[in-house]
């Protein structure tokens, strides 16, 4: 079975002393390869940075991934420039600065192992910033696979959020209308966001064990940052939409 | 109106309840320049425009008891009122500047309302602008003043009442905001109170209940969630 690659990752493989010997990477040079994406997954422990500029929602899939919404229009994101240069002062979300690094699942051995986009720009055979050096991961690799590594078991306990968000049937479809400034409409469709008043009636010994597992502070931020669609209209607005 | 010793409501100046004897020829222009709001670094926020003025200003609570939740707009002076006295384009325009000239004035008992406007407004004149009185009938525009006077009141209250919650729970503590401006300039902003986040992560599950019932627990994140906004207030002071 084939599975959809990742977003932005075009040809993931796991890092290897043998495969990789002379590949060097000199870190990203501008954020270009998300120029294109309206939505990036987001981590719990990121929604009181993401607040600050995106609306959160929860893309459509089963199960619920949370995205931070980041353009309007579907091949569009209004916080990176022509130049690749991420809007000054927004939060870059940690599924972006990842990248072009990866945790591959090692399915015979249960296990995460590390990996990287050969397609990446920036990857290629050179001299400078070796990934693997006398046959042993470098600085970069370390600090990559730490990376990974928290960002993972963030990603754990938010699947655990969103399976708790489903299981009491919190989310519904949406779909967001926007009126540009050029007089042009648009809409997006296609994720979900938590219905308040399903949240409202949730039990009280539900919503205190919410409460206690520290899930009650996203969704607030959740529901509060719907505000942040206006965001987005300003943000076209500046590029003239 | 107000007792003789009780403050002013900041931005007004001599508010008379409406009567046809007195208003029966009184007209009121619609405001469209905010320099009368000048002078307020800091204006009361009703509990359900809390929700979106936390994406524009800081919401704080007064230093003075009852702990009220204002919007901060500036140190000294509301940064948000231009040059040319427009409220700065794309930021929220708080009730209370919209409710201006009117308010409501308790009457002897407490069920009764009338409602007022600022005598001394710029915008109250005779001849120009709509008229308050239809004849003998108050017009189009003093009904809609009188809802929108009564609506927000309620949210006052809801919010009122939500500050005082906070502040009997003891999750209130007073802070200074010192803010550094794009020139290099200092500037600090004292007598206000926030939400201790500790505190608040603590609060009895008894009491944390009764918050969601009341509709609080959203105040009091939409509050949490404004402190970012200290920020970009700086920015807007430098400009």
């Amino acid at each position: 079975m084939v599975a959809a690659l990742p977003l932005f990752y075009r040809r993931p493989v796991a890092l290897s002393p043998a495969r990789h010997m002379a590949t060097s990477f000199p870190g990203i040079a501008d954020y270009g390869f998300a120029r294109q994406c309206n939505s990036v997954p987001l981590s719990l422990v990121e929604f009181s940075l993401a607040v600050r500029h995106y609306p959160i929602v929860f893309a459509g899939t089963k199960p619920a991934i949370p995205v931070a919404i980041l353009g309007i229009d579907a091949a569009e994101n209004l916080f990176v420039d022509a130049a690749g240069k991420w809007l000054e002062g927004a939060y870059v979300p940690a599924y972006v600065r990842r990248y072009p690094f990866i945790f591959i699942e090692d399915e015979a051995r249960k296990e995460f192992v590390l990996g990287i986009d050969e397609a990446a720009d920036g990857v290629k055979d050179g001299d400078a910033n070796r990934l693997f050096w006398n046959g042993k991961p470098t600085a970069l690799v370390e600090k990559a696979l730490a990376f990974c590594s928290e960002y993972q078991a963030n990603v754990n306990a938010t699947h655990e959020f969103c399976a708790a968000l489903e299981a009491e049937s919190l989310l519904v479809e949406k779909e967001a209308d926007f009126a540009l400034k050029s007089g042009r409409k648009a809409r997006l469709a296609g994720f979900r966001i938590v219905d308040e008043a399903r949240f409202d009636k949730l039990s009280a010994k539900t919503f205190l064990n919410f409460r206690k597992r520290g899930w009650l502070h996203p969704i607030y931020l959740h529901l509060v940052a719907t505000a942040n669609w206006a965001n987005l209209l300003d943000q076209a607005a500046k590029r003239g939409g | 109106m107000a007792e003789p010793n009780e403050q002013m409501p900041v931005l007004y100046a001599r508010p008379a309840i409406l009567t046809l004897e007195r208003h029966r020829d009184t007209c009121v222009t619609e405001i469209t320049r905010f320099a009368f709001a000048r002078i307020a670094n800091s204006l009361p926020v009703g509990a359900d425009e809390m929700l979106v003025a936390q994406s524009h200003y800081p919401l704080v609570f007064t230093a003075s008891d009852p702990a009220l939740p204002v919007a901060v707009l500036g140190i000294d002076k509301n940064l948000f009122v231009e040059e040319d006295g427009k409220w700065r384009a794309g930021t929220y325009l708080p009730a209370y500047v919209r409710r201006y000239p009117f308010l409501l004035a308790r009457g002897a008992s407490p069920k009764e309302t009338y409602l007022a406007l600022d005598e001394a407004s710029f915008c109250v004149t005779t001849g120009e602008g709509q008229r308050l009185f239809d004849g003998d009938a108050p017009s189009a525009l003093a009904r809609r003043a009188l809802e929108f006077c009564l609506a927000y009141e309620i949210q006052l209250d809801i919010a009122r009442a939500f500050g005082e919650a906070a502040r009997a729970a003891g999750i209130l503590v007073t802070q200074r905001a010192d803010l550094r401006l794009g020139d290099g300039s200092r500037f600090s902003l004292e007598g206000f109170r926030v939400i201790d986040e500790a505190r608040f992560d603590t609060l009895p599950n008894e009491i944390f209940l009764t918050w969601r019932r009341n509709g609080w627990l959203s105040l009091a994140y939409a509050h949490l969630l404004s402190m970012r906004k200290w920020q970009d207030l700086a920015i807007a002071g430098t400009v």
